[in-house]
């Protein structure tokens, strides 16, 4: 069953395609990689996933429902939710603060709720404790009380997924989790997302490590120029002609 | 640790009631009723500026429309104060959503420029609608608020300068409780994370937009409020008392006292209206040494007075040893 289907998706700027009418389908459960050279449009397609951008031709329908155009709050609402490339979190904050902000769209309160309270379905103890056990999850318990700006790097990358997962997403975007990373750092990475699809927690994510791709992947996606030039097992597309060519240039246009 | 604060806050407030009853100058009491509303405007300017991150320069503007507003309606409609000044901050918030909606899609410096150009142009307005407002003459004879009876023996009116000092110590305490229980709310989160990284608070599901507009009314709000209270305070006021240096005057308090706390803005708007009365034995250096202050205050202590509070909190505890561990955490 599909979780995810993107049909035609395009985005101009100007006269320029970033993406040029994608088609692809994502199914539950699965972690589906989106590969390419840089400019290929793999970052425009998560922006234009999350409503950062409105496409200019196309349809996303995410868990049988049309979210072409709906803004970022409904749609992290209805359970898609992305990490940037660069990690982003509340850096001045701690840990556990950017943790309970994470809760923000599950926290429930009325129209005027808003302003008096942070929660009226659960207290702020519960929340409390469903930060914690996602805390534990991803490794970061000792760090709780900690600024996110102290603490390493690769924890910092582990709580802005902490925070993604704190929104209780059906499905997570990962915009290249291990760049930078060292390859012990990577493993520790491939073994949290594989963690994560162990959840029931489908992912799509954006990598050049072809290690972490090839090793992760049920399914790859190839984009270049806009286009999606492949799509397939790794094995295929370690094989396919097209894919070669578009990062190793081909024979014909050399 | 919490009731620390929760008894040292109780002693403040104590203390401030009390203070007329000790402190009888009059001097001293009309300063001390100027602190207290440039309090309200600074706390208010701080939900906006501190808290969501949005540098903002038309608070005189909605200090101002409230000024005029509560004044206007008691003069001309013959309005009791106590239903012009709701009428007053019902101004700010439609000024606020008015001024909120188109500038607040844009950033940083460019939504400063924006506030900036608003400022002037309510200024204007005050300055030259002249069968409205007066002009630059002003309007004189505003009204003191009505006294208001409480059952058949006793009236409370509000002619002295004791008990206008009540009447703003009031209100003063007022928007404070709403202040820190909106900052405490699921939204104060929400204006925190943006004031942080907007593309981070919008990528796990704030409304970005809602949530400065929602500050930014507030912020107005209790800025007209405060308006009101100063004009049936000095009883004449004029588009002088409102233009863009009123506006940096109160975002000074904000940065001096320390943004995005509560306690910040509170002493920075004190010892802003006091620091030029203390000075003015020294005539005309005055403004140059305040202005050095100023610089000094920004240079050695970014994160405001509030910081240095923190600051000299910690080296004591670690001097002591044993201090209570309340007193270093004075400004979260």
């Amino acid at each position: 069953m599909s979780v995810l289907k993107v049909s035609n998706l395009s985005k101009h700027f100007g006269g320029l395609a970033a993406v040029g009418g994608v088609d692809f389908t994502v199914n539950t459960g699965e972690i589906v990689g989106l590969i390419g050279p840089n400019g290929a449009g793999k970052t425009t397609v998560f922006n234009l996933l999350t409503g950062v951008y409105v496409p200019t031709r196309g349809k996303i329908t995410f868990d049988e429902v049309d979210i072409t155009g709906w803004k970022s709050q409904k749609i992290v609402k209805q359970g898609l939710v992305r990490t940037f490339q660069q990690t982003r979190v509340l850096f001045s904050l701690p840990v556990m603060e950017n943790m309970l902000t994470g809760f923000h769209c599950r926290t429930g309160s009325g129209n005027w709720g808003v302003l008096w309270k942070r929660d009226s379905k659960g207290t702020e103890e519960s929340w409390h404790d469903k930060a914690l056990k996602i805390l534990t999850f991803v490794g970061l318990l000792d760090f709780k009380d900690e600024l996110a700006q102290n603490i390493p790097q690769d924890a910092q990358r582990r709580l802005a997924i902490a925070v993604a997962l704190a929104t209780q997403p059906k499905m997570l975007l990962l915009d290249e989790p291990t760049v930078g990373m060292n390859p012990s750092e990577t493993q520790e990475m491939i073994r949290l997302i594989g963690a994560i699809q162990e959840k029931g927690i489908t992912v799509l994510l954006i990598e050049h490590d072809m290690r972490v791709v090839m090793g992760i992947c049920q399914r790859i996606i190839v984009l270049n120029y806009g286009l999606k030039i492949a799509e397939g097992s790794p094995q295929e597309i370690r094989r396919n002609p097209e894919v070669i060519a578009a990062y190793l240039g081909s024979e014909e246009s050399a | 640790m919490r009731s620390i604060k929760g008894i040292s806050v109780f002693i403040i407030i104590v203390a401030l009631f009390a203070l007329p009853i000790v402190v009888k100058d009059s001097y001293f009491l009309y300063l001390a009723i100027l602190a207290g509303i440039f309090v309200i405007l600074a706390q208010s300017l701080n939900v906006i500026v501190g808290y969501t991150g949005q540098m903002s320069f038309c608070h005189s503007a909605f200090f101002g429309v409230g000024a005029y507003t509560s004044a206007l309606l008691t003069m001309n409609l013959k309005f009791s104060f106590w239903v012009a000044l709701p009428c007053a901050m019902i101004a700010g918030l439609i000024l606020g959503l008015l001024i909120g909606y188109p500038s607040l899609r844009l950033r940083g410096p460019y939504f400063a420029i924006v506030t900036v150009g608003c400022a002037e142009v309510v200024r204007s307005i005050l300055y030259n609608w002249v069968n409205l407002t007066g002009g630059p003459m002003g309007l004189p004879n505003i009204p003191p608020p009505d006294p208001i009876a409480l059952g058949n023996f006793i009236t409370l009116s509000f002619d002295t300068r004791q008990s206008y000092y009540y009447l703003v110590l009031v209100f003063a305490l007022f928007t404070q409780l709403i202040i820190v229980k909106v900052i405490n709310s699921k939204a104060g989160r929400a204006f925190v994370a943006i004031r942080e990284d907007e593309g981070f608070a919008r990528s796990i599901g704030i409304d970005i937009m809602g949530y400065k507009i929602l500050a930014f009314s507030i912020s107005a709000i209790f800025a007209a409020m405060a308006g009101s209270l100063y004009a049936h305070y000095i009883l004449f006021i004029s588009p002088v008392s409102f233009t863009i240096m009123e506006s940096i005057n109160v975002i000074l308090m904000v940065i001096v006292g320390g943004m995005g706390t509560i306690v910040g803005p509170i002493f920075g708007a004190i010892l802003l209206t006091a620091l030029p009365e203390l000075m003015r034995v020294l005539s005309d250096y005055r403004m140059v040494l305040y202005g050095l202050v100023l610089m000094m205050v920004m240079i050695f202590l970014p994160g405001g007075l509030v910081a240095a509070l923190k600051l000299s909190g910690s080296f004591l505890s670690r001097a002591f040893g044993r201090l209570p561990k309340g007193v270093s955490s004075v400004g979260s």
